[in-house]
């Protein structure tokens, strides 16, 4: 222990006998552990955006399409599908009245020119649904109400917008009552969604909500369906999957034997996507790492090396009185280890700040608050482990090399 | 040679010892120390025996490149002869770890060289407290023993001096007191006085009488007359080989077992 804190003491003065040569060494752990870290920010803000999403769709709703959410299957096949119909959500609903807490429908149609006044959005997406659509949600409007059912039933010009829409037509805050021209047609908005998504949920800030009837008016009877299933508890979700396959099996007319000619959409899919995301990135992150934090293990052993061969009398005059080879050994793992820490520290800073700033201008300019503005302390445990691992590697052999010296022949040296 | 009474060294009882000293503590036997370079073996040492007891006061003398050097490493611990036995304290070398040298090297045996070998970045008191880290002694006393190694040497005032802030003598000092801040029995001089002036060497060869009388056993190697002339027992070493070995005729006493004062 004696010899331990020694050994520490004796790391501390010969790196700072060397600094600027340290500095450099430690360079390519500092880039290392940086990789290390961001990697896991990014990770974690991922992560955020993965909850965000999920939470935004819900655990515990079925999305009936013609479509595969996850891209599973031959899309094309898949578009060749008869889109679902009102009615065919309609006679669904009748048959899920039981067993789902909401079963509603939606359709969107994406690129609308949205107008107000001089103003015009041409990224809006305009979405039909019906009064029910807030409360499955379990939300609340931010400002105004939702559409009423009989609003809803008599197909009335009204809109509910997103959050996005509202800033960037009304940055005043003073949407309600105002009148948005919808393919040339006057809707009165009569209430602003609060913000819900972010990255992958974006859309559906972006929205206008108007109540489905009035949506069939604008673009056509024709337009696909989304049919919501909410089950009321994700304890019942695999029962009213069986209830709703068997309604639009029914439904759709669909013989026994033949497959479906639908997909029953949940949260689970866009798990399994960002699963995929996620490897990329922990793919990508683990080469860097692995490639800097080799070229950073390189040049501390090579420092090493030089270190040894520099104080080769040194290491004679501690052996002549008495240092074991344990001791020299030791004395320069040290050494190694704490120019990986060294390292470490400045990655850990340099990580600190651009997740500082990344978080604060993420907010700020893209309205983006899924990235925390901290390294968490798990991460900080890996980066210090394989720091150390770095620096037992990339000292070993040198210091091992420095122990077995022959104290006579290193005193010859000069 | 009659066996005397063994004394513990630095016994306040031992004021003048006798030139043969207590029990062997040094045997080499048939002792060759060969270096293969490729086509050539050079013989360093060839067949060298000799007995060292407890308390002697022996120089080592001969011409250049005889095996001086190569002596005092194999007697110190630091190399290991090629053939033939080394028995330190009894005990066969070639049959100790790595380790249980190191052990002796720290705790029975005081080194000093010719170019004092200490290390630039320390100060006085950290270069002699050196041995003592490897002994295993809290910071403490390590402290304090460097501080008393060095007042036994007269450098109580240069204790935070480096070594290039001190002159040759000095620093010899220093090097002096880091062999005996352990308290070894044994203290190895390989021309402690060679990179000295004459009045500095005295003052050095003071030290060693002193030590010497405390009870310390002292082999010192030098190719100066003048300095061997104070030990109690000459070797003499020509090629390798012993030339003569047999108790000094014309010792002087120094009489002045105080620290010496010259700077
Ligand atoms: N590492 C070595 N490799 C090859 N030869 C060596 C080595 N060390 C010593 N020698 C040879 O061994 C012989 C004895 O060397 P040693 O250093 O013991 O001499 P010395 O008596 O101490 O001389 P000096 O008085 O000059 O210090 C010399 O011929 C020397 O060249
Ligand atoms: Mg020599």
């Amino acid at each position: 222990m004696m010899q331990f804190l020694e050994s520490i003491r004796l790391a501390v003065a010969a790196l700072i006998a060397n600094k600027m040569r340290g500095a450099l060494t430690t360079l390519g752990v500092v880039i290392g552990i940086f990789f290390v870290l961001l990697m896991g920010w990014l990770l974690t803000g991922l992560d955020n955006v993965l909850d965000e999403t999920l939470a935004t769709f819900g655990d515990d709703i079925l999305y009936v399409d013609k479509f595969n959410w996850a891209g599973e299957g031959d899309w094309f096949e898949n578009r060749n599908r008869k889109n679902i119909t009102f009615d065919q959500f309609e006679r669904v609903r009748q048959r899920l009245a039981s067993a789902a807490e909401y079963v509603i429908p939606t359709a969107r149609a994406n690129g609308a020119s949205v107008r107000h006044g001089d103003e015009e959005l041409t990224s809006a997406v305009i979405f039909g649904t019906t009064s029910q659509y807030i409360a499955m949600y379990g939300g609340n409007v931010k400002e105004g109400r939702f559409f009423s059912e009989i609003e809803e039933q008599s197909g009335g010009f009204v809109a509910v917008i997103g959050a996005n829409v509202a800033n960037s037509l009304f940055p005043k805050g003073d949407a309600i009552g105002r009148v948005v021209k919808i393919q040339g047609i006057p809707f009165t908005i009569i209430g602003v969604m609060p913000k819900r998504g972010s990255l992958l949920a974006d859309m559906v800030d972006d929205q206008l909500l108007i109540p489905i009837r009035r949506f069939f008016g604008l673009y056509g009877n024709g337009i696909r369906v989304v049919i919501n299933v909410k089950a009321g508890g994700v304890e019942h979700l695999e029962d009213v999957r069986y209830a709703t396959l068997g309604a639009m099996r029914e439904v759709r007319s669909i013989a026994p034997g033949q497959r479906d000619d639908f997909s029953i959409n949940t949260q689970e899919q866009f798990r399994k996507q960002s699963d995929q995301l996620r490897a990329i990135v922990w793919g990508v992150g683990l080469v860097m790492t692995g490639l800097s934090l080799l070229v950073g293990s390189i040049g501390i052993m090579n420092i090493m090396f030089v270190s040894v061969v520099e104080r080769t009398k040194e290491i004679g005059i501690r052996k002549a009185i008495g240092a074991t080879r344990s001791s020299v050994l030791q004395q320069f793992l040290v050494e190694a280890i704490l120019l990986c820490l060294i390292g470490t520290a400045i990655g850990v800073l340099l990580t600190s700040g651009v997740a500082y700033a990344g978080a604060y201008f993420a907010e700020k300019y893209w309205e983006i608050d899924v990235l925390d503005s901290t390294i968490s302390i798990s991460q900080l445990v890996l980066a210090v482990v394989v720091s150390l691992a770095v620096g037992v590697l990339a000292g070993i052999i040198p210091a091992f090399r420095a122990s077995r010296l022959d104290p006579v022949e290193a005193l010859r040296a000069e | 040679m009659t066996p005397t009474p063994t004394l513990e060294p630095n016994s306040p009882l031992h004021s003048e010892p006798t030139s043969t000293g207590g029990e062997a503590i040094i045997e080499i036997r048939h002792v060759a120390r060969r270096y293969d370079m490729g086509a050539e073996t050079i013989h360093a040492l060839r067949d060298v025996s000799l007995t060292i007891r407890r308390n002697e006061y022996v120089a080592i003398m001969g011409p250049s490149g005889s095996g001086k050097s190569t002596l005092m490493n194999i007697i110190g611990c630091l190399d290991t002869p090629s053939g033939g036995d080394y028995y330190f304290e009894g005990e066969l070398v070639s049959k100790m770890s790595d380790n249980e040298l190191a052990q002796i090297r720290n705790q029975q045996i005081g080194f000093v060289f010719q170019t004092f070998n200490l290390l630039a970045r320390n100060d006085a008191v950290k270069n002699v407290e050196l041995p003592l880290v490897y002994a295993g002694v809290s910071r403490q006393d390590r402290h304090q023993r460097a501080v008393e190694a060095l007042r036994q040497v007269g450098l109580e005032d240069r204790m935070t001096h480096k070594p290039n802030e001190l002159s040759g003598g000095q620093r010899q000092r220093v090097a002096i007191a880091r062999a005996l801040v352990t308290r070894p029995s044994i203290i190895l001089a390989d021309e402690p006085t060679g990179n000295l002036d004459t009045a500095t060497g005295v003052d050095i060869m003071r030290l060693f009488e002193d030590l010497w009388r405390k009870g310390n056993t002292i082999i010192l190697v030098t190719h100066e007359e003048d300095v061997a002339r104070n030990a109690a027992r000459i070797i003499r070493v020509r090629d390798g080989k012993i030339e003569s070995d047999g108790p000094n005729p014309n010792r002087i006493q120094m009489n002045t077992p105080t620290a010496p004062t010259t700077p």
